[in-house]
């Protein structure tokens, strides 16, 4: 990779930032969510999540060394990978879909496409939606949150509704919901990652201020969402539940950690709020309408596939060139 | 302009030719063909009801056939040697990807002889397993008088056990199989001997 | 022995779903299982021997200006036939394939074929051509039927395959599944043909 740099005239500036150093800042975030999940559905996500990691990074060694490329898992990518794979599962999902759910991220979306930086979808993503489509009943079984364990312990193996498949259902049992705090800190059912809002919360804050990310794609994504869901979500118009919305699914963690994705988002900053917006107003479309109860993943994947013609289209102009003439 | 007409000339004499053939074809597999379809549609009767042999169409009460969820849209009488032996109906009810067929047999000693599922579209792996005999054979046995309901825990004597993730389409053909039972007690228990009356609405 | 390069050339060197990629819709929307891509494949086969055999025998008698129509019309011909035939006679295949069988009149090959090699050969290679990209047609669909019911259903031909506790991935039998064995499969057969070479 090195070699094709070309070395343009001065001045050169270096920056301290390297692929790693990101990665490395990424995987911090994400610890609050992890510590969130274990204390929600108990150690069995610690060891969902370690599993998951493992399986990425040696899938990735393994298939670096196969097509004779440098290996190049100290950079962490492969780390945040199965990190957000694993978020992106139930908690009683069994061992062998996430370590499939990894090999699929990391061969099928990442490596056959040219490893980082080139993978056109996130990979965590695409693997997720493989799995749902594969093994639906385990992709979509949850358990209730045993966040208050010791008051109901023989009601831990229960499956329970989540909060979105109750927002599905309609009007009729709104009165199920769990209350909007607990959905917020995350004593309800759903996958590992999006659990706690709060806790996600906190590691999209780190990544806001060490400016790893862009408050563009996740702020216009969230609002877009809580208007549309607000004004279309109901029975009128403006009677939904946005603000319900935007803490149930994996919204959060999908529009902080996800959409944010440097290689599959668009670079401009025009590109970023277009990226935002589409993703808002699918996942608004799928969780009002659609067949599924949650529409995150469906709707970065989709903007993903857009990425490059987004950036196509907001490509700024090139100085000193007339209009109409780029 | 005379190269028109022998271009058309000859696409008509090889148009005709392929309306030739078509037709011989047609002739030599209509009869086939319209057995087949017979036999297909009896089918689906047979296996819900395998006590008849034979099987007449009867009248639809609509005001009673039909409801918000589900709507019965044929009722066939089921016979061995000219007795009647029970009723064979298609509902179509509302599951998670749209409409799909439940076909029910009930026979005359007031139960749910079996259930089939037709044409549907289910998502493959979760509302299909609506399909596996796991589930259709619940339904066996369960008296006519009975409005089933669906339980996703351990089922008592009028509950059905859910499909696991399939909720809806679980609910959708449970639905079906009590409208089905419904039309039966209401309607055809009573007047097994009248059914000639009944097939006057 | 010029024939058996023809069939060797619709078999391997020319084959239409890996190496001319066509006739993708029915390559991907019929092999949900084996049984399937071998009917869908060997129904194809037979509509293209009998359409390559008279589009060459009338090659002389149709106007050039007309001779896609003509050709469509021989398909068609054929195509229904067909799906007359096997709705007598082999009724469960009918029902599995149902609305892709009228779908072959526009599959990409058989026009290509006539077009490419029927109008411009004898009757007896066009005969062999058809039967050379027919199998070869087969031989694909049955490939990716084969490996789509396996890892979605645990059988190949209906005949369980897999070790009981295998939980099959019914990703495989649906549309994604379709396209990303197809993709695969082509991709690994570029890598081999490259090495080939």
């Amino acid at each position: 990779m090195d070699s094709t740099l070309t070395v343009s005239s001065s001045p050169h500036i270096r920056s301290k930032e390297s692929v790693s150093r990101i990665m490395l800042d990424v995987v911090i975030a994400l610890i609050p969510a992890a510590i969130a999940a274990v204390i929600s559905f108990g150690w069995r996500v610690a060891l969902v999540i370690a599993v998951s990691v493992l399986s990425a990074v040696i899938t990735e060694a393994l298939v670096q060394k196969l097509m004779k490329r440098p290996v190049t898992i100290k950079d962490y990518s492969a780390v945040v990978t199965g990190i957000l794979l694993a978020y992106n599962l139930p908690p009683t999902i069994p061992l062998w879909i996430a370590v499939l759910g990894s090999v699929v991220a990391i061969v099928l979306v990442k490596q056959i496409f040219g490893g980082i930086g080139h993978n056109f979808m996130n990979p965590a993503l695409a693997a997720r939606a493989i799995l749902l489509a594969a093994w639906p009943t385990e992709m979509t079984t949850w358990e209730s949150s045993n966040f208050d364990a010791v008051s109901n312990a023989t009601s831990g193996a229960t499956s329970s509704a989540t909060p979105l498949a109750i927002l599905k259902s309609g009007e009729g049992v709104w009165a199920e919901l769990p209350p909007l705090w607990d959905v917020f800190i995350g004593k309800v059912g759903g996958c590992i990652g999006e659990v706690s809002a709060l806790a996600l919360l906190i590691g999209a804050g780190y990544l806001l201020i060490r400016q790893i990310i862009s408050w563009r794609i996740p702020v216009t994504f969230i609002a877009t969402v809580a208007l549309l869901t607000w004004a279309f979500g109901g029975d009128g118009l403006f009677t939904g539940h946005g603000i319900y919305h935007i803490f149930s699914g994996g919204l959060i963690l999908g529009a902080f950690f996800m959409a944010t994705d440097y290689s599959t988002s668009p670079v401009t900053p025009k590109g970023q709020l277009i990226m935002g917006v589409g993703c808002g107003i699918i996942t608004s479309v799928i969780r009002l309408v659609g067949g599924y109860p949650g529409g995150v993943s469906y709707s970065i994947l989709i903007m993903n596939i857009a990425t490059p013609l987004i950036d196509r289209y907001t490509r700024p102009r090139i100085y000193g060139e007339v209009k109409g003439n780029v | 302009m005379s190269d028109i007409i022998k271009t058309g000339l000859r696409l008509f004499i090889i148009t005709a030719i392929a309306a030739v053939c078509m037709g011989i074809t047609n002739l030599a597999t209509k009869g086939p063909i319209e057995e087949q379809r017979i036999a297909n549609a009896n089918l689906a009767k047979q296996t819900v009801l395998p006590q008849a042999d034979e099987f007449t169409e009867v009248g639809i009460m609509t005001e009673i056939a039909e409801k918000e969820s589900a709507k019965i849209v044929e009722i066939n009488a089921g016979k061995a040697s000219n007795d009647i032996v029970g009723y064979t109906f298609k509902v179509i009810t509302r599951g998670f990807g749209g409409d799909m067929e439940v076909i029910v047999g009930i026979n005359s000693d007031n139960q749910v002889e079996s259930i089939q599922i037709g044409v549907h579209s289910e998502t493959p792996g979760l509302g299909t397993k609506t399909q596996d005999d796991s589930f259709m054979d619940q339904y066996k046995g369960k008296s006519a008088d009975n409005i089933l309901s669906v339980t996703k825990n351990s089922p008592g004597d009028s509950e059905i056990q859910a499909v696991s993730g399939a909720t809806v389409t679980s609910d959708a053909v449970t639905n079906g199989v009590n409208l089905a039972s419904q039309y039966y007690s209401e309607v055809l228990q009573s007047g097994g001997g009248e059914n000639e009356a009944v097939k006057d609405n | 022995m010029k024939l058996l390069k023809i069939i060797k050339n619709g078999i391997i060197t020319e084959n239409p779903t890996f190496r001319l990629v066509l006739g993708m819709c029915p390559t991907l929307a019929v092999t949900t299982t084996a049984a399937n891509g071998v009917g869908m494949g060997l129904a194809t086969a037979f509509v293209l021997i009998c359409s390559n055999l008279v589009i060459s025998l009338i090659k002389d008698f149709v106007p050039k200006q007309v001779r896609i129509p003509a050709f469509i019309v021989v398909a068609a011909t054929f195509v229904t036939m067909t799906g007359m035939i096997m709705e007598a006679y082999v009724p469960a295949l009918y029902d599995s394939l149902g609305i892709f069988i009228p779908l072959i009149v526009v599959n990409c090959i058989i026009l290509g074929r006539a077009e490419s090699f029927a109008s411009k050969n004898t009757p007896l290679a066009s005969m062999v051509d058809g039967i050379g990209m027919g199998l070869g047609f087969t031989l694909s669909l049955t490939l990716l039927g084969i490996i789509r019911e396996l890892l979605g259903v645990g059988t190949i031909f209906g005949i369980q395959a897999m070790p009981q506790g295998y939980n099959p991935a019914v990703i495989m039998i649906l549309p994604p599944g379709a396209f990303i064995t197809l993709g695969l499969l082509l991709g690994l057969l570029n890598k081999l043909a490259a090495k080939a070479e």
